[in-house]
């Protein structure tokens, strides 16, 4: 077996150093486009999850959330919220802790004064605004006027994509140009109906998140009638993705509430992630098959073409395995120097370009997404196409009788 | 000296082929017998020529033999040897161990030098790694290319070339060595160099030789003749 292989191997190098040195660079150009295309669509997929992800992180809900608890009896609020923060950040690994409210209520906005009013129905977040920069990065994406400060009432602060006019074009869902200092007025839930003048406007180019307005916790007690509650305590930890962990910790301390990691808040996102695992896929496949035929071809008239030279190996008594084992190893030796160069072009020039220049996604701006794992799984799937691509035609040629190779009788 | 001819003296009487009925019919709407029941022995050590008109099946004849077609009926012992019992890997195997072919066409790898043409027979064999380079470095020498081993085919010339492959053809040193009209596509003094390195080899390395040819005067070299007339030997 080991003197076949040496023989084979020793075949496939005469005929690649012998063969025409332009048609091996242009074979081995197309298996590196083919390894690339597998690789971007992948990376980009992924750059555009991991985008959704670290925004759902960064901006949404942190690391952990709590909620109030819901079993034996579903509670609107979290009581005692003030212990509860001191208890969870007491905890190795938590580096902020900040409780919020949820009002649901109606932005109604007159923008020429005329008393036509375009109401549109939204989220109301009351924060802590100065726990709330240890959380989120709202404090820092304030597009126009300022941010939330202090115990501030009568002060509002809107998502851009709610107050509208700033580029983000969804005249559905926003208020038809709200500009700092206008008045906003807004209905909640419990028929209080307050106004509020625009502190600022903030993006940060998430629409769940821009789609948000904020007031501060205490205009927010002071609208539901209450103290020292929250709707959800949100949790910061060091590392993203040791989650697990830190929520069995706080399930013991409060086994009442309702303790969660935040990608179980992505909710409809979640299913974009299935959606682009299975485009990854089917792209993914499309991209193989394509590899493979090219593979395929490119042995299958390398065999055509040495027909003759195939039946003069057979009269000499080289076996039939290792004329197929040559023709394999040129296809994975075409495939080897298609995944170096196709990495190469990836990691050195699609990498820099996208971090130059980023997608810009209703998510956030893209890049690529690339991963150890992901890049030797393409790899080992273009070298599996190549083994079946090279092991067909080869099987073929080196099957056919001798006098028919050497004569074509 | 008398020990070496005593040697080739008692190999002659042995037949290291021996055909029996052998026969060839090419499938088709109307099938072509092209061998229709040849038998004759050939003794080891002698230089057989297989003479006949076009057409009268001596090439198929010789397919049949080195083991490269099979044939519809008949047998074929070489050495005791029932070969057309043998599997396909049996008689590449076969072919590899026992026989050496010259095709008409010098039949040499493109890709491979003089060197290395020579030695892929023996390179699958197996063995020595620098035995088998200096055994065909040795056999290219025999066949007077000595300076030429490191040129590509399309480096040499035809009559290079068929000597490139008759190397190539003892590499293994085979049992028989089969030759299919080997100078067909040579110049006459291409092919009195091949023919005399043919008798050489019978003369003194006892080399059993088989070869068709189509020309009346390579009759002079060899020790007998086997003539085909449509599909069937005759005795001369």
């Amino acid at each position: 077996m080991a003197r076949n292989i040496k023989i084979a191997a020793f075949l496939a190098f005469k005929s690649i150093v012998k063969g025409n040195k332009a048609t091996t660079a242009l074979i081995i150009f197309i298996l590196s486009l083919a390894f690339v295309n597998l690789v971007f669509i992948a990376g980009i997929l992924n750059g555009v999850l991991e985008g959704i992800n670290k925004q759902v992180v960064t901006n949404l809900v942190s690391n952990i959330v709590i909620e109030p608890q819901e079993e034996p009896t579903k509670k609107d609020f979290i009581i005692h919220a003030r212990d509860i923060m001191d208890q969870v950040e007491k905890i190795p690994g938590v580096t902020a802790v900040t409780s919020r409210y949820k009002l649901a209520g109606t932005l109604a906005f007159d923008k020429e004064k005329n008393g036509k009013f375009k109401f549109r129905s939204g989220e109301i977040i009351g924060v802590d605004p100065e726990n709330e920069k240890n959380i989120s990065n709202i404090a820092s994406k304030i597009i126009s006027g300022e941010y939330l400060e202090g115990l501030g009432n009568g002060e509002i602060l809107l998502g851009s994509s709610l107050a509208g006019g700033y580029g983000d074009s969804e005249d559905l869902i926003d208020l038809g140009g709200v500009r700092v200092g206008d008045k906003v007025q807004v209905t909640f839930s419990n028929q209080t109906v307050k106004e509020y003048k625009v502190k600022g406007i903030f993006r940060v180019q998430f629409g769940f998140v821009d789609r948000l307005a904020f007031i501060t916790t205490k205009e927010a007690e002071s609208i539901l009638g209450v103290h020292d509650n929250a709707s959800q305590i949100l949790v910061k930890i060091k590392d993203t993705g040791s989650e697990d962990g830190y929520v069995d910790q706080i399930k013991t301390f409060f086994p009442n509430l309702r303790v969660d990691k935040w990608n179980n808040f992505v909710g409809a996102l979640g299913n974009v992630s299935k959606s682009f695992d299975m485009i990854t896929l089917i792209i993914s496949a499309i991209g193989l098959a394509v590899a493979a035929i090219t593979i395929f071809i490119l042995i299958y008239v390398e065999v055509v073409h040495k027909r003759r030279q195939i039946g003069i190996l057979k009269a000499i008594g080289i076996k039939q395995n290792i004329i197929i084992y040559s023709y394999i190893f040129q296809a994975l030796f075409y495939v080897s120097l298609g995944v170096v160069i196709g990495t190469l072009l990836t990691l050195y020039v699609l990498v820099p370009f996208f971090s130059g220049h980023p997608l810009r996604l209703p998510v956030g701006e893209t890049g690529l997404a690339l991963n150890k794992l992901g890049l030797i799984y393409n790899a080992l799937s273009l070298f599996l196409a190549a083994l079946i691509a090279g092991f067909i035609p080869s099987w073929r040629g080196a099957k056919e009788n001798i006098l028919k190779a050497i004569w074509g009788a | 000296m008398e020990k070496s001819n005593l040697k080739t003296q008692r190999s002659k009487i042995n037949n290291i082929i021996k055909v029996e009925n052998l026969k060839k019919i090419y499938p088709g709407r109307v099938p072509t017998p092209a061998l229709k029941g040849v038998s004759f022995d050939v003794k080891a050590g002698e230089f057989i020529a297989i003479m006949g008109r076009s057409g009268s099946g001596k090439s198929t004849l010789l397919h049949q033999l080195g083991l490269i077609d099979t044939p519809t009926e008949g047998q074929i012992l070489i050495n005791d040897t029932d070969v057309l019992k043998l599997s396909d890997s049996g008689k590449t195997l076969y072919r590899l161990q026992n026989l050496g072919y010259v095709f008409q066409e010098y039949a040499l790898i493109a890709e491979l030098t003089a060197l290395e043409n020579v030695y892929l027979p023996a390179f699958a064999l197996g063995g020595n790694n620098d035995g088998y380079k200096k055994r065909a470095q040795e056999m290219l020498e025999i066949v007077g290319l000595g300076e030429r081993v490191d040129h590509y085919p399309n480096e040499l010339s035809g009559g290079e070339q068929q000597r490139v492959a008759i190397a190539r053809a003892l590499i293994n040193k085979p049992k028989i060595l089969f030759a299919d009209e080997p100078c067909a596509n040579l110049d006459s003094v291409s092919s009195k160099v091949v023919l005399e390195l043919f008798k050489k080899l019978n003369k003194e390395l006892g080399q059993t030789i088989v070869m068709v040819t189509h020309e009346p005067e390579d009759e002079k070299f060899v020790d007998r003749v086997i003539w085909m007339r449509d599909g069937l030997s005759e005795s001369p």
